[in-house]
């Protein structure tokens, strides 16, 4: 079929009439469209906020029930001056008033710089961090629960926390000394910092 | 079912009825001189619709021939060829496949027709072009024919039918094919039912003498007729052998077409013209010039209902888009509800909770931190208390040295008993170096060695797992032994144990 000049005219509104039909039924439906994806958008918005919602208010109540549970040890690790920076004059003052105490013979001890310590298993540290400071220790004793009762004392009597890593105990060759065991232990005051705290 | 215009075109008469709906108007009439013209000028002005010209002319040709099995252009060039070589002087002219032979070649059997007088068309064509009319097509009463006779149970059917202003027409179908036609000029109702057997039989005559009609086959002829003349042509036609008369009832086959015309005689242009207009076939002899308006017509249409459409559907898919955002609306408010609701409801725990420098998530964290390094690295007391009071029930072991350390990956013998994964595992164990002697030795290395030994089993039992590094004497067969009974009895019985201990959990 072959079309003129004239048969345009005659299909001119026609034309126009589905030209319209197309742009007006596109911009419909583009326009609906829209309306669609904000809705959708929106619901997925509120979905995730009441997802979060939920996360929080969990997380709100494992707040409530921790602090029901560990308040009071925390409390405590806070009093013994584990949680936050080195006491080193409290642990020199403590270590003098152990040796006034006659515990041992006699002690000396050497205490390192502080640096970060990594324990000997996987352990979840969270916010904190766990600093040590290493000591080493000589001792001179007459039996062996000397070195017993020592501990216990630091352990007890010092506003701190020493953990002990190693001990040696030997009987001294020389049969006339007083001291009838040397001992050699090495440990280190143990400190845990809050990565948030000022 | 819009409104049609049927033009019925005659040698001798011109005459338009209106279609609509099975229903035909009266015939309008206009003679082929000026004034006739002018008249069908003035009437195609008042009723633009898509006009159908029906033709029944004496001057319509038909020619069977067989020709090669071609496509594509080869045919449409053979086609063309040879409607030049038969109608060269016309444009009204079509061919049809009747059908492919079976055998040989298998060619093409073919009809060629037309309407051999363009002169009794074209004024009449002339005006509807120059008014741009939407002419359908133009058709012929033979070739239109073709639905009346598929009912009938006849290889060699003649169908004979009576126009009033064209006379009577005789069209042959061989197996419901068009084969022939011809017309005869009568006048008056009586004519037609006086010369429809003289005619049949010179049709018969004809078609024996083309080979057409099978020798010994006698010819079926169907008359439509309406029943009053029935009676009349049945006086004056007898079945014979060569001839076998049936009546088709020109009411009951319009009724059967949809016709809702009263048919007073047995006037077939009636039934023609609805025919036509109910069950359109394809366009027999108009060319593409010729219904360019129509085709405009069917664009436009084609247009309109397209946009139509496409309207209608965008409305149902914006209304499916509407109801779905809605339903999300909807859906959004109730979780915002919701969401506000516990919101309100941490705010209340928040507000319960007492002020603290830091969360509880690290209270909690610290506190267990500090349990789990208590655990690695218990107090002396708690190593050594078991073994302490083992070494009591066992006076006559002196210990020389005693170390202790916290195993950093070795592998012991209570680390690899403790069940993968569980809190034993992940405690490390504590490694007890122990060297010592049995006092008051006198060489009795028997003695020695069970009271060693019951000194390790003593240990397990307290939950130790032990093992014998040195023993007074090496009596397994890898060591080797020195006797020297001379001072047997001042050697010490000296012996070393590595303790594994692990804190219970």
């Amino acid at each position: 079929m072959i079309f003129s000049r004239a048969d345009f005219s005659y299909l001119k509104w026609g034309l126009l009439i589905s030209l319209f039909a197309l742009c007006a039924g596109g911009a419909a439906l583009v326009v609906s469209k829209n309306f669609v994806s904000h809705a959708q958008h929106e619901q997925q918005a509120a979905q995730h906020q009441l997802n979060t919602a939920r996360s929080q208010l969990a997380a709100a109540n494992a707040d409530q029930e921790n602090m029901k549970i560990y308040t009071s040890a925390y409390d405590e690790l806070l009093k013994r001056n584990i949680i936050g920076d080195d006491q080193r004059l409290n642990w020199i003052e403590g270590l003098e008033e152990i040796r006034k105490q006659h515990h041992v013979l006699d002690f000396n001890y050497t205490i390192a710089p502080q640096h970060p310590y990594t324990p000997p298993v996987p352990l979840d540290s969270g916010n904190f961090k766990l600093n040590i400071s290493d000591m080493n220790l000589q001792f001179d004793l007459l039996h062996e629960y000397q070195l017993m009762d020592f501990f216990d004392t630091l352990r007890t009597g010092i506003n701190g926390w020493f953990i002990l890593d190693h001990c040696a105990m030997e009987r001294n060759s020389d049969s006339v000394a007083t001291a009838k065991i040397k001992a050699e232990c090495t440990g280190g005051w143990l400190t845990l910092k809050n990565r948030d705290a000022k | 079912m819009g409104r049609k215009n049927l033009l019925f075109l005659s040698a001798a008469n011109c005459e338009v009825c209106t279609w609509q709906s099975g229903e035909l108007s009266a015939p309008t009439y206009f003679s082929d001189n000026a004034e006739g013209h002018k008249q069908f000028t003035a009437f195609l002005q008042t009723h633009r619709n898509p006009t159908f010209l029906l033709t029944d002319l004496v001057e319509e040709d038909f020619r069977q021939e067989t020709v090669p099995h071609l496509r594509g252009n080869d045919r449409t060039a053979l086609i063309q060829r040879k409607l030049e070589q038969y109608y060269r002087d016309t444009l009204f002219r079509q061919a049809i496949t009747l059908q492919r032979s079976k055998e040989g070649r298998r060619d093409d059997n073919m009809l060629f027709s037309a309407l051999t007088n363009p002169a009794l068309i074209t004024p009449w064509l002339n005006i509807m072009l120059a008014h741009s009319i939407a002419l359908v097509g133009i058709y012929s009463i033979p070739n239109t024919s073709a639905p009346l006779v598929k009912d009938i149970p006849s290889d060699s059917l003649l169908l004979l039918s009576w126009e009033k202003h064209a006379g009577l027409r005789q069209t042959y179908f061989d197996a419901k094919r068009l084969r022939f036609s011809r017309l005869t000029s009568i006048n008056g109702n009586n004519s037609f039912c006086a010369t429809a057997g003289a005619e049949a039989s010179r049709t018969q005559q004809y078609l024996k003498n083309l080979s057409l009609l099978p020798s010994g086959q006698a010819l079926n002829v169907a008359i439509i007729c309406h029943s009053i003349d029935r009676r009349e042509l049945e006086s004056h036609l007898s079945n014979d052998d060569d001839m076998h008369y049936a009546y088709l009832d020109i009411q009951e086959l319009g009724r059967h077409l949809g016709s809702k015309t009263i048919y007073l005689d047995s006037d077939a242009t009636p039934l023609f013209l609805h025919l036509l207009a109910a069950q359109t076939p394809r366009n027999h002899y108009a060319a593409a010039e010729h219904t360019h308006s129509h085709q405009l017509l069917l664009i436009r249409r084609s247009l309109l209902w397209l946009s139509a459409a496409f309207i209608t559907a965008s409305l149902l898919w914006v209304a499916a888009n509407i109801k779905e955002t809605i339903a999300l609306e909807n859906e959004s408010k109730i979780l915002k509800e919701q969401t506000s609701q516990l919101s309100q409801e941490i705010r209340q725990i928040v507000q319960r909770l007492p002020s603290t420098p830091v969360s509880a998530t690290d209270m909690k964290t610290a506190v267990l931190l500090s349990r789990s390094l208590n655990n690695i690295s218990p107090p002396p007391q708690i190593i050594l208390d078991s073994l302490a009071k083992t070494l009591n029930e066992f006076p006559a072991i002196r210990i020389d040295k005693l170390s202790w350390q916290t195993s950093s990956g070795e592998t012991s013998a209570a680390s690899a008993a403790a069940p993968q994964g569980s809190a034993a595992a992940i405690i490390p164990a504590q490694v007890i170096l122990l060297s010592g002697a049995l006092e008051e030795f006198t060489g009795d290395y028997r003695a020695a060695l069970d009271h060693l030994e019951r000194f390790r089993q003593a240990l397990i039992q307290r939950g130790y797992s032990v093992t014998v590094l040195t023993l007074p004497l090496d009596v397994s067969p890898q060591g080797s032994i020195a006797a020297d009974t001379g001072d047997g009895s001042n050697k010490p019985a000296q012996f070393s144990l590595k303790i594994f201990w692990r804190m219970a959990t």
